[in-house]
């Protein structure tokens, strides 16, 4: 899942960044307006972590550009400003959620979660297929009752898959949405993590349940397939 | 708590209170007087008719009283005329008598006309005898003194006829009983024979012979006399002749007959006094003083009754004038009050308005919210006054606001970021290398804090007045020196050149501390704010009468619409160096602040691109 986290202290970037990324985040910086409107733009973001108080452009005029221009990732303020005007005014301009400074990361990843669920139209924190079991809330999986431990990497890439259950993702959404904008584009990343991923959740059981549709991409087996 | 509508209600109709009353006062005043010299004229008016009417009264009284005298004399008249002819004829028998004439031989045969010879005037009878004996063959009547009255004339007829012609009596029915007005008359005859009236009683009109002589005939002599002790009477002397149709010696035929009563007075006919006297009659008739007394009270009871009328009908009028006055007034009044009161309600309905209209300012909305193009001239200034303060107050309430924001940002900001890489770090077991760069950044992040917190403290120290300045003699110039030290290592290290210049010592009465809070800030923001390979220039000049410290910089310089605001809090000229430094948008307010407080001024000059001049001037004490 990527994020796009606009916030102009660098401390704040840094905590936040290693925090999200450690849960298999993948995080996109930008420390003023314009930047964050050229990312927010340019690359395709499952969520983005908005502060109000930027330099060269603030955080409601962003969003409400955003908005306007029909941009459809979930935005998070994260803002010093806690006042109730302030809140409603926020959400009014087309935010989807609203966190005030300081806050307590596990708050902010958990709305993370949620606003990543709502955006794939699941309300259940569990998915299922087959015998698998995702918790995204507390990411961890299982298959036919035992415990499978993933890395934040691999996990992620499940995930990926387990919202898009029964269709087909190419590398390329794969690596948009897994991936920030510092890691290196090599073709056979997605490869190699896929092999990663069925080592642990396919091998000794039946059915496979990660499929490859060659010159496609793969997906994960729905209940019906 | 007075209201406003109340006491212009009140004052109002004071006013016209007193208005009403003084224009009763006048109005009633004024009738009053008009009255008051009505009246006199009527006065007036009364007493000239008053002595008019006694005038009248008393002429129409004196009028009748000569006529009553004139009355008299006509009836004596009449009474003596009947009489005339038989004391003719009695004279001729007496003579007849006298002598045996064959007259009276004639006349003897009529006993009936024998009667006594009256009384003669006369003298001696032996002249008479010796006259009638020679005249005898003549007849007797010759010698009648009647007959030489009408045919004779001179001194012996009169003589003749005065002493021998019998007297002439007034009968007892030849005067009336009865005057218009003479309550008492009496008659007096030449023959010394007195005829009066029974309310005379003993009383008696004074008399004498010579009033025929000295009296005019047929003129009314007029006085008043005291008939007894205690009866005035007004009295009427009328000398009149005994007959009209008897003539006597010296006469020139008959009399011409009395006057008619109230007609024009005959010029009085005087005769010589030694003229014989004829027969003639005095008369004397008065009426009563007290009835001219009663005439004058009941007169003067009628005027003062008219006076009274007078009178009484003012004060009709002046009453009947209170009561109008008193209801006009009252009237007035009450119309007055209901039109004031609704007058003054109209007047204060702005003032309402607006009170309604300030009432419904709140700290969300400060506008007043106040129809202008109905207001009143009075209320025009308290209007604009109270725009522009609410305008001040919804900009320092907007400015407040904002600065709650700026210092919620900046606090929170920092302190998020301790505690989420407090909380990031504790998720699971780190490298002790990791532990160590995370206690770095947050002992990073502590000073921030604390540094913005001492910054926010110090602003809010100028703010509350507690911030002392602590005066000593300084040498700004070793200052200058002293902070130039201290900053030169960060400018070294962006690549900077900083100068000094100043004129030697440069000493004056200030606060050192804050002044070197003052330099250093300056200092810092010119090196933050630098072009790298730029420089800095810091002088201290004396400069007519005040010391000049002058940092100036080569950096991005300030653009003129932020350069009356740099020296707000949490304003930064350019937003996006912020998260390299410490400050906040602080350090220029604090340095105004310091300033200020020092009794100095601080301004700036810039040009973008170029670089900025800040100027501090302090009172060179």
């Amino acid at each position: 899942v990527r994020v796009l986290l606009v916030e102009d202290h660098k401390p704040l970037i840094r905590a936040i960044r290693q925090g999200l990324e450690e849960e298999g985040f993948a995080v996109d910086v930008a420390a003023d307006g314009d930047e964050a409107d050229f990312k927010g733009r340019t690359a395709e973001y499952d969520a983005i972590i908005l502060d109000i108080m930027l330099p060269k452009k603030d955080g409601l005029t962003l969003l409400r550009e955003w908005r306007q221009s029909g941009l459809k990732a979930h935005i998070i303020m994260v803002t010093a400003r806690d006042t109730l005007e302030d809140k409603v005014r926020g959400l009014d301009t087309g935010a989807d959620d609203y966190l005030t400074k300081p806050f307590k990361l596990e708050e902010l990843l958990a709305r993370l979660r949620a606003l990543i669920r709502r955006s794939h139209e699941v309300k259940d924190p569990v998915i299922r297929a087959h015998d698998l079991e995702i918790d995204t809330a507390t990411r961890t999986v299982k298959r036919a009752g035992q415990s499978i431990h993933l890395t934040p990497r691999e996990y992620a890439l499940l995930q990926f898959l387990a919202f898009h259950r029964g269709r087909v993702v190419s590398r390329t959404m794969i690596w948009e949405h897994l991936y920030d904008e510092h890691d290196e584009n090599t073709s056979n990343v997605v490869d190699v993590y896929i092999r990663y991923l069925r080592n642990k959740i396919d091998k000794g059981f039946e059915p496979q349940l990660i499929l490859t549709r060659w010159g496609e991409g793969y997906l994960l087996r729905g209940d019906d397939s | 708590v007075r209201s406003i509508r109340l006491s212009l209600v009140l004052y109002f109709l004071g006013l016209v209170g007193l208005a009403l009353a003084a224009v009763s006062f006048l109005v009633y005043r004024t009738t009053q007087q008009r009255l008051a010299e009505h009246r006199n004229d009527a006065e007036k008016l009364i007493r000239a008719q008053h002595y008019d009417r006694i005038a009248t009264e008393v002429a129409r009284l004196n009028q009748q009283l000569n006529n009553d005298a004139d009355t008299l004399a006509r009836e004596a008249q009449g009474g003596i005329e009947a009489r005339t002819a038989s004391q003719m004829t009695l004279t001729g028998f007496w003579f007849a008598e006298r002598h045996n004439t064959p007259e009276w031989q004639w006349m003897d045969e009529r006993p009936d006309r024998r009667r006594p010879y009256p009384p003669l005037r006369g003298r001696s009878l032996a002249g008479l005898d010796a006259l009638l004996t020679v005249c005898n063959p003549l007849g007797s009547h010759v010698i009648n003194p009647f007959w030489t009255a009408e045919v004779g004339s001179g001194a012996f007829a009169g003589a003749w006829h005065d002493d021998y012609r019998p007297e002439i009596m007034l009968g007892s029915g030849d005067l009336p009983l009865r005057l218009a007005q003479a309550d008492y008359y009496q008659v007096d005859s030449t023959w010394n024979r007195t005829y009066r009236s029974e309310s005379m009683g003993d009383d008696a009109f004074p008399t004498d012979a010579q009033s025929f002589r000295t009296l005019p005939v047929y003129k009314h002599e007029s006085d008043d006399i005291e008939l007894r002790p205690g009866l005035t009477v007004r009295r009427v002397r009328l000398n009149a002749p005994f007959g009209r149709a008897v003539s006597w010696p010296g006469g020139r035929g008959r009399f011409a007959p009395p006057p008619a009563p109230g007609g024009p007075a005959r010029p009085p006919s005087a005769r010589p006094s030694d003229a014989p006297l004829q027969p003639a009659m005095l008369i004397q008739c008065g009426y009563d003083m007290r009835k001219v007394t009663q005439l004058l009270a009941d007169l003067e009871e009628r005027r003062k009754a008219e006076i009274a009328g007078v009178e009484e009908r003012n004060d009709t009028t002046l009453a009947e004038l209170r009561r109008h006055l008193l209801v006009t007034s009252l009237a007035t009044f009450g119309a007055v009050v209901l039109g004031v009161y609704f007058l003054v309600r109209l007047g204060l309905l702005p003032l309402q308005r607006l009170g309604d209209a300030v009432s419904r300012v709140s700290e969300r909305d400060f506008r007043l919210q106040f129809n202008d193009s109905r207001l009143p001239s009075e209320l025009a200034p308290i209007v604009d006054r109270l725009k522009q303060t609410l305008e001040q107050l919804r900009l320092a309430f907007e400015r407040e606001k904002q600065a709650a924001a700026d210092i919620s940002h900046e606090l929170r900001t920092p302190v998020a970021a301790l505690l989420t890489t407090i909380e990031v770090t504790l998720k699971k077991a780190r490298r002790p290398e990791e532990y160590r760069e995370v206690l770095t950044e947050c002992r990073e992040s502590g000073q921030q804090i604390s540094q913005l917190v001492e910054r926010l403290l110090t602003l809010a120290r100028i703010d509350a007045g507690v911030d002392r300045v602590r005066v000593e003699k300084v040498d700004v110039a070793a200052l200058a020196e002293q902070c130039t030290a201290l900053v030169r290592p960060l400018a070294e290290a962006r690549g900077l050149r900083l100068r000094l210049h100043s004129e030697g010592e440069a000493v004056l009465s200030a606060d050192p501390g804050k002044l070197r809070e003052v330099l250093t800030n300056l200092l810092h923001n010119a090196i933050e704010y630098n072009r790298p390979e730029g420089s800095i220039d810091l002088t201290v000049a004396r400069h007519n009468g005040t010391l000049r410290v002058e940092v100036s910089d080569t950096g991005v310089g300030i653009a003129p619409e932020a350069r009356a605001r740099i020296f707000e809090r949490f304003y930064r000229a350019d937003p996006s160096r912020h998260s390299d430094a410490p400050h906040a948008g602080l350090g220029l307010a604090i340095v105004k602040g310091y300033v200020d407080l020092m009794g100095g001024s601080i301004d700036v000059e810039s040009a973008v691109g170029q670089g900025s001049t800040f100027r501090v001037q302090l009172p060179a004490a």
